[in-house]
């Protein structure tokens, strides 16, 4: 555990130096800051909250500068007290650096003031903290003209939204470009990310809207939809069809599985100049996301043109060609492959495990295959047909596709159960509300029981209603069965929508790959696995970003970062560090960022929502169902975020990889 | 509900914000970015500060974009408020170009009134920051207007204009830092971008950022040059606008003054632009009635207006076949003063320079297109908008105002008519030439002649009106403001489109409040309705009130161009147009260069 020296923290001054109590602030998690990189101890950090010194002999005024620098740097210049004020105290610290005596501290602190009290976002109005405080409670530290320091620096401006997306996008960036009319900028903002913006910008679980904190006024950014109407924009006006980057590197890398995460790897190291193969065990690329998720959310023509990004880089895709069955690791090696990285999803679904169950009855599905064979169906022009009532068990998005799917095929009436209440359920509450507008029902605190057959047709499925359990000691809800509740709910087909799995027979023992007990790779943050040049993301991994079957966006920011990281041992022979992910961990780990602090008093203004076919139009077809933005919508959701910026920086004993 | 605002109660709805609920208590509270007339509220000047108290205790926050709450307690004049005004303005200088002097909006700046506003003495910054604007972009690329971004304090009000007035959306906000400003999007330059040079702009930006390039000095070497026989006209809105600048109300008809004056500063020959809009309505509506006739491309849409030809081919080409190919009244004049004109008057055409007075900037482009000059040699030589021509007579000494009215005297070119009067605002061109075809087609003059449906100032008017028994009955729309037009245009372009002909005006409200008509700082236009009853009245008081009825236009086809549409008026007062659509995305890598944040 690092010891605080001094610092300043919510407004309130520590000083341990004298003290014989040392005393540290409550709210941070101050064990998670012993060290950045390996054997690099965090010497200053700094942000929106104040500053911790845990090494007096880093001269304030230097680290301070630095911070400063940075804001000043990412000032967006809009608002005069940050556009002038930023750049008026990075030269009077250089002053003060250079000759402490010609700085005028108290101009110094009437502009920081100004600042932190005036600007229009995030940025303005919590860089200039640690530099007040540090003038409020510690001016004496400020006295002495530094050095040269040999200490590592490393900052990054992050905001609430930012950091609960998976991938790290720059959420109010992209925001920012679409209201200053670079809607092109947006898009690609997102592609230093990602390449299926469109895809994404359609079927985000949005854990950044989660953390908006426009919330606190009306309601959150409508971020997701911004990013499609960006998107789409984009694909319009050709910004897709991008030149390819010359493939000039010597090392090659496969890559197995061409769903979102492969086709993200491929992606970014294909940008990087790194030639690549993708083995993909189906006859089209983009896995779960073209079978699993239905054409009416996500038409498939917009996720062909940005998984035709990596083919146009000069990517090549060779499809039938499944890890286990066609070919094995090794064999990968010993093609010339200098890496690997692995991708193949969990493509099996699972089903319920009810007592006696028989899998091979022809209208008892998982809904993995459900939606596949719906998929072929629609897009050969004959979509299957179901004959009689369905229901769908299960209460998150793959459940809530099942049902949307099955409504629009099917001649009788859908049902779902869901063994907990409406409220826990993990499926997109809009999804759940979409699909009671089309009609389907849903019957929460339900529980399954057993099929129940006539000649081995399905006639209907027992069922077993549920309560909730007294709140544990955590404060958690559970469910138990009432007893002597089962009733039958009379229908001819019934779909498990509970989970997925991974292709047990996709790796042996020989490759070296440890796996968890669901068969899942074992990853660290660097995405690699127990085998030197192997690595691996997405729903087929377990680490420490994510466990199993995870969302799209999870498995791209994964993927993101294992590029990097690919492109380290290629290029440096080891995988080394990532200082912005290890950020985003420190953030995180030691409660860092702020939640509840007030919003300003702001106008309230309408969350813009995507017109929808109507459901009368729209439950017997496959027609996409949300209509994208109009720009003018476009515009005026944009100007609703409120660019909850703020500047993380650290200085450690010794130079960061990736830092200053 | 009820809040304070200097220990005085008022009364307030929900979601109103504190500057709104204090101008309309007569409280003032400077400000500058925010734009009342377009509800233009982008908080980034942040001068606005008030001090408020509440349970939370006390801040200071912008009063533009806070919301009034109950029982809050609002201080908009206490010396920590005031000092943190200053500080506000001061910054903004700082990063202001440093040199009022020199700069056109001297004495015309909302950026000097606020310094006043807000007591500024000192200028403690700028030399500490060493020329923070000397980075930034000045763009005299466009023909029209210059893009001088060392005066750019970033409100936006322009960006706003141009896309929820115009619908072009060119204008784009760039860099970041003390770098940021107005940018025209992925554009090498402001020429070749999206922006059609319509000047709305120039009408809300409170500095001298965006603004019409001023060649008043060109007009001067014209005056002075001993060899060179100046030939100047003005548009049918310039005799109500002209008065705005010289303290008449607004709406004011000063077109003897106008003649008066040019006369005083010494113009050889005075001309009129309303005796060209006639000539365009005689060949606008033959080509009309051609294209009815022979199975042309209909709608027509009409060519007068250049912001709308720059939209055309810059934003919807597809659109171009539509546009009838006659000349706009500017055009058409140069053509006319440097053939027609000389040839009656004898007197050498190579000696002829052309300026025009126009309500416009966008017909500063237009004199510059290729198509619209001869042998290299542009038919009109310069134009001016009605900004510059008053600036350069109080550079010349002339005083409108007191100036006693003169009648025009040029016996080829300066006789009008109502028709071309009202070619000045909204709906004029159309009501013109529907006098015209009327009569055209029947052998006799359209009963009533004002045509009520084709008045007014809604943006998109249409009207079924009867032609006679040769056409019967046609439908016809008139739309001012370009995201007006543009809704017609893909309208056209979808084949949904009932109309024959269809009148477009760039500016809102059409010429009369064109991008070079006077400025009222703080005010978007508020001198539309009287501008344009004043055409309106002229017209009525007019001798002749069709363009075919125009004795000089009798003279002109009679002894020179022989008849509407004829070889010589095709080579002389038709044009044609190019699709000039920007390029498609660069591409991933490009863009990838251009994003401003690291990565």
């Amino acid at each position: 555990m690092p010891e605080l020296v001094y610092g300043v923290w919510d407004g309130v001054p520590y000083d341990n130096r004298k003290s014989a109590s040392p005393s540290a602030p409550p709210s941070i998690q101050l064990s998670a800051l012993d060290r950045f990189d390996d054997g690099n101890a965090v010497s200053v950090l700094m942000s929106e909250r104040g500053f911790l010194v845990f090494d007096a002999s880093v001269p304030l005024l230097w680290a301070l500068q630095k911070h400063f620098m940075k804001v000043a740097s990412e000032s967006c210049g809009k608002c005069s007290p940050c556009r002038t004020g930023a750049p008026l105290i990075c030269n009077l610290l250089n002053k003060a650096m250079k000759d402490n005596g010609s700085c005028d501290f108290s101009l110094l602190e009437e502009i920081a003031r100004q600042m932190t009290s005036t600007s229009l976002c995030g940025v303005g109005q919590t860089g200039p903290v640690p530099l007040l405080a540090a003038l409020a409670c510690f001016p004496q530290e400020l006295q002495a003209a530094p050095q040269d320091m040999k200490h590592g620096f490393y900052a990054t401006m992050t905001s609430p939204c930012i950091e609960a997306c998976p991938g790290l996008v720059n959420i109010p960036r992209y925001i920012d470009y679409i209201k200053d009319g670079h809607v092109d900028l947006s898009a690609n903002l997102v592609l230093r990310h990602y390449p299926l913006v469109g895809s994404c910008g359609r079927v985000c679980v949005r854990s950044c809207e989660s953390a908006c904190r426009r919330a606190k006024i009306d309601a959150p950014v409508s971020i997701r939809n911004l990013k499609r109407f960006a998107a789409d924009k984009a694909l319009a006006s050709g910004l897709l069809k991008a030149a390819a980057v010359p493939l000039d590197k010597q090392e090659k890398v496969a890559v197995v599985g061409a769903g979102p995460v492969g086709i993200a790897c491929a992606y970014h190291l294909l940008r990087r100049g790194y030639p690549v193969d993708i083995f993909e065990a189906k006859r089209e690329a983009g896995g779960m996301i073209r079978y699993g998720i239905p054409i009416y959310r996500l038409p498939k023509d917009t996720l062909q043109e940005e998984i035709n990004i990596v083919t146009s880089m000069g990517g090549k895709i060779a499809f039938g060609q499944k890890l286990g069955r066609d070919f094995h690791l090794d064999d990968l090696f010993a093609k010339g492959y200098n890496a690997v990285f692995l991708a193949m999803g969990c493509p099996k679904g699972s089903y319920l495990g009810m007592p006696d169950e028989d899998t091979s009855l022809a209208d008892y599905e998982n809904g993995i295959d459900f939606l596949e064979r719906v998929y072929e169906g629609v897009q050969s022009g004959q979509p299957p047909v179901l004959a009689g009532d369905v229901v769908v068990v299960g209460g998150g998005n793959v459940a809530m596709d099942c049902c949307r799917a099955a409504k629009r095929i099917c001649d009788g009436q859908v049902h779902v159960i869901y063994r907990r209440t409406e409220e826990d359920a993990p499926a997109d509450h809009e999804e759940i509300a979409a699909a009671k507008a089309e009609g389907v029902q849903f019957h929460f605190l339900t529980g399954q029981h057993s099929l129940v057959c006539d000649h081995g047709k399905i006639t209907g499925l027992k069922v077993v209603d549920m309560e909730r359990t007294e709140p544990d000691a955590s404060g958690r809800r559970g469910v138990r069965a009432i007893e002597g509740s089962e009733h039958l709910l009379a229908c001819a087909h019934v779909i498990a929508a509970i989970g997925q799995q991974t292709e047990k027979e996709a790796l042996v023992d020989n490759d070296q790959i440890t796996r968890d007990r669901k068969n899942c790779i074992v990853v660290n943050s660097a995405q690699e696995t127990s085998r030197p040049g192997v690595f691996a993301a997405g729903d087929c991994t377990s680490g420490p970003r994510a466990k199993g079957p995870t969302t799209m966006i999870m498995g791209m920011g994964q993927a993101y970062f294992a590029a990097r990281s690919i492109e380290r041992y290629l290029s440096k022979g080891q995988v080394s560090f990532d200082s912005r992910w290890r950020m985003t961990e420190l953030i995180a780990q030691g409660k860092l960022m702020q939640k509840d602090e007030p919003v300003a008093a702001k106008i309230p203004t309408e969350r813009v929502e995507l017109k929808e076919l109507a459901p009368e139009d729209r439950s017997q077809n496959f027609a996409e169902v949300e209509q994208t933005m109009t720009q003018e919508e476009a515009w005026s959701e944009a100007a609703r975020c409120m660019r909850c910026y703020r500047i993380y920086s650290v200085v450690t004993a010794k130079h960061i990889p990736g830092g200053e | 509900m009820k809040a304070y605002i200097n220990k005085k109660a008022y009364d307030f709805e929900e979601g109103e914000s504190i500057l709104s609920v204090a101008r309309r208590n007569g409280i003032f509270i400077p400000s500058l970015c925010h734009f009342q007339p377009l509800g233009h509220r982008p908080a980034t000047c942040r001068v606005c500060l008030v001090q408020v108290q509440d349970a939370n205790g006390t801040r200071m926050v912008t009063a533009c974009d806070t919301a009034l709450s109950e029982g809050l307690i609002v201080d908009t004049f206490s010396k920590k408020v005031r000092d943190m005004q200053r500080m506000q303005v001061e910054m903004i200088l700082a990063d202001h170009h440093q040199d009022c002097a020199a700069c056109a909006r001297h004495g015309d700046c909302e950026l000097q009134d606020l310094a006043e506003a807000v007591g500024l003495s000192r200028n403690r910054f700028a030399d500490l920051l060493q020329k923070p604007a000397a980075g930034r972009t000045v763009d005299l690329s466009a023909r029209a207007m210059l893009r001088d971004m060392t005066k750019c304090i970033r409100c936006l009000r322009c960006v706003t204009v141009c896309r929820n007035i115009q619908g072009v959306a060119a204008l784009t906000v760039d860099g970041k830092g003390l770098g940021a400003s107005i940018g025209v999007g992925m554009a090498p330059d402001h020429h070749s971008s999206a922006c059609i040079q319509c000047g709305q702009c120039t009408l809300v930006c409170p500095t001298g950022a965006l603004a019409e390039r001023d060649e008043n000095d060109t007009v001067l070497d014209y005056l002075a040059d001993p060899d060179v026989t100046t030939v100047f006209s003005f548009a049918p809105s310039v005799r109500v606008l002209m008065g705005d600048e010289f303290g008449f109300p607004a709406g004011s008809n000063v077109e003897g003054k106008i003649v008066a004056a040019l006369r005083a500063i010494g113009a050889d020959v005075i001309v009129d632009t309303d005796f060209a809009a006639d000539v365009v309505i005689m060949e606008e509506g033959t080509e009309l009635l051609g294209r009815v006739s022979q199975g042309g491309t209909l709608p027509m849409f009409t060519s007068c207006c250049p912001g709308w030809i720059n939209f055309a081919e810059k934003h919807l080409p597809e659109i171009l076949p539509h546009i009838s190919t006659t000349r706009s009244p500017q055009a058409v004049l140069g053509a006319l003063a440097k053939s027609y004109l000389p040839k009656q008057m004898q007197i050498d055409p190579a000696r002829i320079k052309t300026i025009s007075i126009m309500p416009c900037i966008a017909k500063k482009d237009e004199a510059a297109r290729a198509q619209l000059a001869r042998d290299g040699v542009p038919d009109t030589d310069v134009v001016i908008s009605v900004r510059e021509f008053a600036r350069l007579l109080r550079r010349l000494g002339v005083d409108l105002l007191n100036i006693p009215p003169e009648p025009f005297d040029n016996p080829f070119m300066s006789a009008s008519t109502g028709a071309a009067v009202i070619f000045g605002t909204t709906g004029g061109v159309m009501e013109a030439a529907v006098r015209t075809v009327y009569a055209i087609l029947n052998g006799k003059e359209l009963q009533g002649i004002v045509t009520a449906p084709l008045r007014g100032l809604d943006g998109v008017r249409t009207a079924e009106l009867d032609l006679g028994p040769k056409v019967g009955k046609v439908k016809i729309a008139i739309c001012h403001g370009l995201r007006n037009a543009r809704i017609l245009a893909e309208e056209v372009l979808s084949g949904k489109s009932p109309y024959t002909f269809i009148e477009v005006m760039a500016c809102p409200g059409g010429c009369i409040d064109g991008g070079g008509s006077s400025r009222v700082k703080g005010q978007y236009h508020p001198g539309r309705v009287r501008r344009q009853q004043s055409l309106y009245d002229m017209d009525s008081n007019m001798v002749y009130r069709q363009s075919h009825n125009n004795p000089q236009i009798k003279t002109l086809y009679d002894q020179y161009l022989e008849k509407p549409n004829s070889e010589l008026a095709h080579h002389l007062l038709h044009t044609h147009y190019k699709d000039r659509r920007e390029q498609a995305s660069a591409g991933i890598e490009e863009n990838m260069k251009k994003i401003t944040l690291a990565e």
